[in-house]
């Protein structure tokens, strides 16, 4: 007995060791600014950015931005889900290894703004920008938009059937064909209820109506698209890029898409992407200049031209709309402060509307 | 000469003593039975002796070295001992053919090839198993694989070489050819021997001399004889051979009959023990006598069993059964009347 | 941790046990223990220590509806699995049923589909547009309702097709060490094949289905991929969709106090496993082990025959055939005509711009050093916790199987927050994937290894020590034999779990560390569509056969020299 509780003691007391021996100087970083401890983890001349978004993209903003600078930027590609969970996760442990991030949705830049890792900028790009986008302080900066439409299997639904509002999809009509991303598991998907939420014509009922209607969840918007693609199901609410870019790969592939966007009357809601530097006290200069300098690139017509190839809506008042996407699209802006204050009981909210039987 | 001596030995599993204060001493160039009933530790003594295992108290000398001493934390590796092992189930390596199985011992030692091949080769006629080296274990009968395991053990010419009930597994008649042999080579090699089996026929027909192994103890070593006839305890007259237990009776007739007639027949060097209350007194089968017609003592035929050289009866005599041994020349029906006489008995202590 | 010496069994291996308890310690329960401190609501932020996630997680009727579920599809899948993985590993080890070795290739093949591409194969089947619904339920009206893949009973159908490999793959090998006497014993006593089977076959195999089955069982509790993909559309929520949507909400805490939930779980689970083995000795590794008469199917051959290959082909072949399918379609969704077919999708994967290269390089690599130290690390703890008396190793080899009840993203985001920081950064390079590999891996290496040795009779050990082998001597001459089998299954089941694995790589590469998990999901996140994962997936196929192959070419003559010397 004794002999066990030492061995367990002793466990203990190596794991404390570990433990203290690399959360050392991140403990102190509670009581200073935890900035001034930060270990820089790049190296001089050369900066890192996190990135969610079509690899293709990736590389050309790469090279786009790299004509210019050298080979000066390191992308790593990843999900918007992954993007903002890597970013959590190693603010958690005091060491943002990121010097940009751009990808994912505001609610997650809001809430690491909260967590104090953004740094402030205010681009001079930024006077381009259009009315609507020109919001924050400057930890981040909105940099393109996707719209939440409605994405339908043209081989299932006839001409006249396709949905020109949201609430058709409420509708008797629509029973068992409609499938949207679970507000849980998708921060693009929260984004997308918190739009419709907040929209005077639909509201909770609205969700309510959805789930009556026997709309199925998927873990991401694309899994989403791909029950529409398989004709599982008719129809989805997903952001348009994602559409665009696979009816686009259906079109060089020589065949006619199965995919079309219907834009609802009441509006697409607008959730924009947004890009935002890591604070780091101690980056080096260089860096920091190269990270601004990246943050101009992607928000300047140049950039905003690669990212409208892929379907992302330009954020600037100068750029013209990607191809696929009408002229005439109304867009619906969403409160993301509102949001994000609202986001644990719009998460419970929809849970419990999705749960119920 | 003493090849190997054991003093003081006790070894615990949990809380379960399985070995008690055990002591004893092996002489060179003998085969020592150590017989006892199954689970009173005989295994567990020879993995103490071949070092698989620690004790908590004692300590095994071989060959004036000590193997094993607790109090001086002294402890030999088994591969150190110069110890060989026979197990129960011979413990035959599956993925060696008899061969790599034999010869292994040689190989871990670095013997040189060519004297390891004769080594084996010698060893492997030995045991009559020529011819079947690329053999497997699965590929061998119970006997050949007895033979590969005694194999395996002899190529070391082990300084004390160990069997676990090994030849239990076998025939009578594969077992009794399996003693010859083995006592054979025993004496060609002069080997010592300690033969643990729960089987006393077994220990006696092999064995030049017994220990009786009760409750993690030796109750009684000696010769095969002196055992026999000499029982120290009840449990060692009942463990080797059969014994008939009387004591000293005053409610029953008979028995007290009984009592008073094995008390003139005790042979024991102090016969004033059996005053002793607490001493019985054992009396072999073969030392009843029994005879048709009337006599002091009368019992009735029971149960007759043919043993082909000799005949078991039991004999109910007043409240008890008497077992008894006799030759083929007189039969006696069951239920026959017969009287009964005590020619030799001993003082035992009462466990 | 000391040994008494002289009092205890005379044990060699001692010397290795610190460095191994260090290693395990420190891959294993540091990550684990830094998930614990955040579950207490330690952290830099407010470093309070608090139970306010555990009362908020143990409180929430999702949670508790989740863990019922959780339960409920991990009991049904190990209980599945076992059964179909035991049932044919028998039938391949014990009986004289032809095409062993096409059988055994199949099942392999299952192993090798990711388990998010199986489950959307059987979407294909079993969806409300489903083949197997239009057929049985509108063609020909066999059945009142149609199947509903979307329920928890979808998940262990699925989740079952996924796992029985591991099981078929850890029996086979213990079956074929079997002391086959006992079971002919048994026949001999009067018993018929199928109650030799029950009374002695399967309780002396107890060890090894016990150890498997715990394995799958926690392995269930911690699957997040098909979770998601079959239970999400109807809202049945797991705790692994809830620990990722903590996850997704940016909540570490709550994540990781309901991982703790399914850790405690591990362990109750862990703690009935290794009391149901107490005090009993199983011996299937003996001097009798090996090659003995396969029981005849006689008249039974065939129709048996026909079974397995159904059956394979509903677990393998139809799931395998329609992700080569569609890794050869011009769009997901498209009907299979040969107009709708094309190799672009494998063009793309390898056009030059995509890291495909790079990342089926790094990922092979990643996954041989992983595999490798798995498999050392797994037989040194399966023999420090089968045969040596040291004090805590039922804990260390408790510690070393506890990560597979934790989902990859938890795991990785644990080794975020244990590598990131000095004296041990490890963040940022290839060797945070490869460390947290193996820590995911060496679960496996555990179970497939310890059933082995808990099977093996240890008098074999003794018998080369009083030979006159030293205990390293004894270890390599008669213990490693003996036990290769399990290792051999350990290896490549880390192997193919390193080359398949998604969320871990996905948080944790680095630039130039992409893997094929990287790959896998950006092609399925963006532009790619299902085609071109699938089409990742077929290559990843064919990569893993074709090792499979060369393995078996090299791999087979020394076996056959051991096998049949004559
Ligand atoms: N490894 C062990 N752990 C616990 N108890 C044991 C162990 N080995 C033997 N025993 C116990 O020790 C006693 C003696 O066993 P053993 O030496 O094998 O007896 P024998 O060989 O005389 O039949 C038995 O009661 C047995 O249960
Ligand atoms: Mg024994």
């Amino acid at each position: 007995m004794k002999k066990k509780v030492i061995s367990i003691i002793s466990i203990v007391l190596v794991c404390v060791f570990l433990f203290s021996g690399c959360g050392g100087p991140a403990t102190t970083g509670v009581q200073g600014k935890k900035e001034e401890v930060q270990a820089y983890a790049g190296k001089e001349g050369r900066i890192t950015a996190y990135i969610s978004g079509p690899d293709q993209m990736l590389k050309d903003i790469e090279e786009g931005f790299e004509e210019t600078h050298g080979d000066v930027l390191d992308v790593l590609a990843m999900g918007c889900g992954p993007l903002a969970q890597k970013v959590n996760a190693e603010a958690e442990a005091g060491n943002v290894q990121a010097d940009v991030i751009w990808g994912a949705e505001p609610i997650v830049y809001i809430e690491l703004q909260s967590k104090g890792i953004l740094q402030q900028y205010v681009s001079p790009e930024a006077a381009a920008l259009k009315k609507e986008y020109a919001v924050g302080d400057g930890f981040y900066t909105l940099c393109n938009a996707r719209y939440g439409v409605i994405v339908y299997n043209r081989e299932r639904i006839a001409d006249s059937e396709v949905p020109v509002s949201w609430q058709q999809l409420a509708g008797e009509n629509w029973k068992d064909r409609l499938v949207i991303a679970d507000a849980g598991q998708s921060a693009m998907a929260l984004a997308l209820v918190a739009g419709l939420v907040q929209m005077e014509e639909c509201g909770w009922p609205y969700l309510q109506a959805l789930k009556d209607n026997g709309v199925m969840l998927t873990q991401q918007n694309n899994q989403a698209i791909e029950k529409v693609a398989a004709g599982e199901v008719d129809a989805a609410i997903v952001p348009h890029d994602g559409v665009l870019r696979l009816i686009k790969k259906d079109k060089k592939a020589g065949i006619d898409s199965k995919l079309a966007i219907a834009w609802p009357k009441e509006g697409a809601l607008s959730v924009q992407r947004p890009i935002a530097i890591i604070a780091n006290e101690s980056r080096p200069e260089v860096n920091t200049k190269l990270c601004r300098e990246f943050v101009d690139f992607v928000i300047s017509p140049a950039g905003q031209k690669i990212a409208a190839k892929y379907g992302f809506i330009s954020v600037r008042n100068d750029q013209s709309l990607p191809a696929g996407v009408p002229k005439d699209v109304k867009g619906v802006s969403i409160d993301w402060n509102n949001a994000v204050e609202e986001a644990g009981e719009l998460r419970n909210e929809f849970d419990k509307i999705m749960t119920s039987k | 000469m003493i090849q190997a001596e054991i003093a003081n030995l006790s070894k615990k599993y949990g809380k379960e003593i399985v070995i008690n204060d055990l002591g004893l001493k092996i002489n060179k160039g003998e085969i020592l039975a150590v017989v006892g009933p199954s689970g009173c530790g005989k295994t567990t003594l020879l993995q103490i002796i071949a070092g698989l295992t620690g004790a908590e108290k004692g300590s095994v000398v071989l060959a004036g070295r000590t193997l094993l001493s607790v109090e001086r934390n002294i402890s030999v590796l088994p591969e150190k001992r110069k110890i060989a092992m026979v197990f129960q189930n011979y413990a035959l390596w599956p993925h060696y053919n008899v061969w790599q199985n034999i010869s292994y011992a040689l190989r871990v030692r670095g013997v040189e090839k060519s004297k390891c091949e004769k080594i084996v080769k010698e060893t492997m006629e030995m045991v009559r198993l020529e011819g079947k080296q690329k053999r497997y274990p699965h590929e061998l009968s119970g006997g050949e694989q007895q033979r590969v395991a005694l194999a395996r053990a002899l190529v070391i010419r082990p300084d004390l070489l160990l069997f676990d009930e090994s030849l239990s597994n076998l025939d009578a008649k594969m077992k009794e050819k399996m003693q010859r042999e083995i006592k054979k080579i025993q004496q060609e090699l002069r080997l010592t021997i300690v033969h643990v089996t729960h089987d006393q026929h077994e220990a006696m027909g092999m064995a030049d001399r017994i220990a009786v192994m009760n409750k993690g103890r030796i109750e009684q070593v000696g010769a095969v004889e002196e055992v026999y006839k000499y029982p120290v305890t009840q449990f060692v007259a009942g463990f080797i051979g059969t014994a008939n237990f009387i004591s000293e009776s005053l409610d029953d007739l008979t028995e007290s009959k009984l009592w008073r007639r094995a008390v003139r027949a005790a042979e024991n060097k102090n016969k004033n023990e059996f005053r002793n209350k607490e001493n019985l007194l054992s009396v072999r089968p073969e030392d009843v006598i029994i005879k048709s017609g009337k006599g002091e003592i009368i019992g009735t035929v029971a149960k007759a069993t043919y043993r082909g050289n000799a005949i078991d009866y039991e004999i109910i005599a007043g409240k008890r059964v008497l077992y008894v041994q006799t030759d083929t020349r007189n039969l006696y029906e069951l239920g026959a009347e017969v009287s009964i006489d005590i020619v030799r008995a001993v003082t035992i202590k009462d466990n | 941790m000391k040994l008494r010496k002289g009092k205890e069994r005379s044990q060699g291996p001692l010397f290795i046990s610190g460095p191994v308890i260090l290693i395990v310690l420190g891959l294993v329960l540091y990550p684990l223990l830094m998930l614990f401190l955040f579950s207490l609501g330690i952290n830099l932020h407010d470093p309070n220590i608090t139970g306010a996630y555990y009362l908020q997680a143990l409180s929430d009727i999702k949670t508790m509806v989740a863990l019922k579920n959780t339960l409920y599809v991990a009991g049904g899948v190990t209980a599945a699995a076992i059964l179909l993985g035991g049932g044919l590993a028998w039938l391949v080890a014990r009986t004289d049923i032809p095409y062993k070795r096409l059988i055994e290739i199949i099942v392999f093949l299952t192993f090798t589909i990711p388990s998010y591409i199986l489950a959307v194969a059987w979407i294909q089947l079993l969806g409300r547009n489903g083949f197997i619904n239009r057929l049985l339920y509108e063609k020909w009206q066999f059945i009142a309702e149609p199947l509903d893949i979307y329920s928890l009973e979808g998940i262990i159908l699925v989740m079952a097709l996924h796992s029985f490999p591991l099981v078929f793959m850890a029996l086979v090998s213990a079956l074929k060490m079997n002391d086959k006497t006992l079971e002919m014993a048994a026949r001999l006593a009067g018993a018929g094949r199928i109650k030799a089977l029950f009374t002695v076959t399967l309780p002396l195999m107890l060890p090894n289905i016990l150890s498997v089955g715990l394995l799958i069982f926690q392995q269930t509790m911690a699957c997040f991929g098909v979770a998601a993909v079959i239970g999400l559309p109807t809202s049945n929520y797991v705790l692994t969709t809830r620990i990722y949507s903590a996850m997704s909400r940016l909540d570490l805490p709550s994540a990781a106090s309901t991982s703790m939930i399914l850790l405690l779980c591990s362990g109750v689970v862990f703690c009935l496993y290794n009391y149901s083995l107490r005090s009993k000795r199983y011996i299937n590794i003996s001097s009798q082990s090996r090659k003995a008469e396969p029981v005849s199917l006689g008249s039974w051959k065939m129709p048996v025959l026909i079974s397995v290959f159904l059956l394979l082909s509903v677990t393998t072949i139809i799931p395998l055939g329609s992700v080569v399918a569609t890794s050869f379609l011009k769009s997901w969704g498209l009907s299979l005509r040969f107009e709708n077919m094309t190799i672009n999708n494998y063009l793309t994967i390898f056009s030059g711009q995509t890291i495909a290269f790079r990342a089926f390089f790094n990922s092979i690599t990643f996954a041989f050093i992983a595999a490798t130290v798995t498999a050392i690390m797994g037989t040194i703890i399966s023999y420090l916790s089968t045969r040596t008396t040291i004090k805590g190793r039922k804990h260390l080899e408790f510690v070393a199987t506890w990560p597979v009840t934790v989902p990859g993203t938890v795991l990785a985001v644990a080794a975020v927050l244990a590598w990131i920081n000095a004296p041990l950064r490890i963040y940022g390079t290839p060797w945070i994937l490869i460390i947290t590999y193996i820590v995911a891996c060496l679960p496996f290496g555990v179970r497939n290894i310890n059933g082995l040795l808990q099977g093996m009779d240890p008098l074999l050990e003794d018998a080369a020590r009083v030979s006159g082998a030293s205990w390293l001597r004894t270890f390599k001459d008669i213990t490693l034999p003996l036990i290769a089998p399990g290792i051999k299954a350990g290896w490549i089941t880390a192997f193919l779990l390193v080359l398949r694995e998604i969320p871990i790589s996905i948080l944790l590469y680095s630039a130039g560390a992409e893997t094929i998990g990287v790959l896998l999901y950006s092609m399925r996140s963006d532009t790619g569509g299902l085609e071109t994962v699938s089409a990742v997936a077929v290559i990843l196929i064919v990569l893993i056969v074709a090792g499979n192959v060369l393995i078996g070419k090299f791999g087979k003559p020394r076996k056959e020299a051991t096998n049949d010397p004559s």
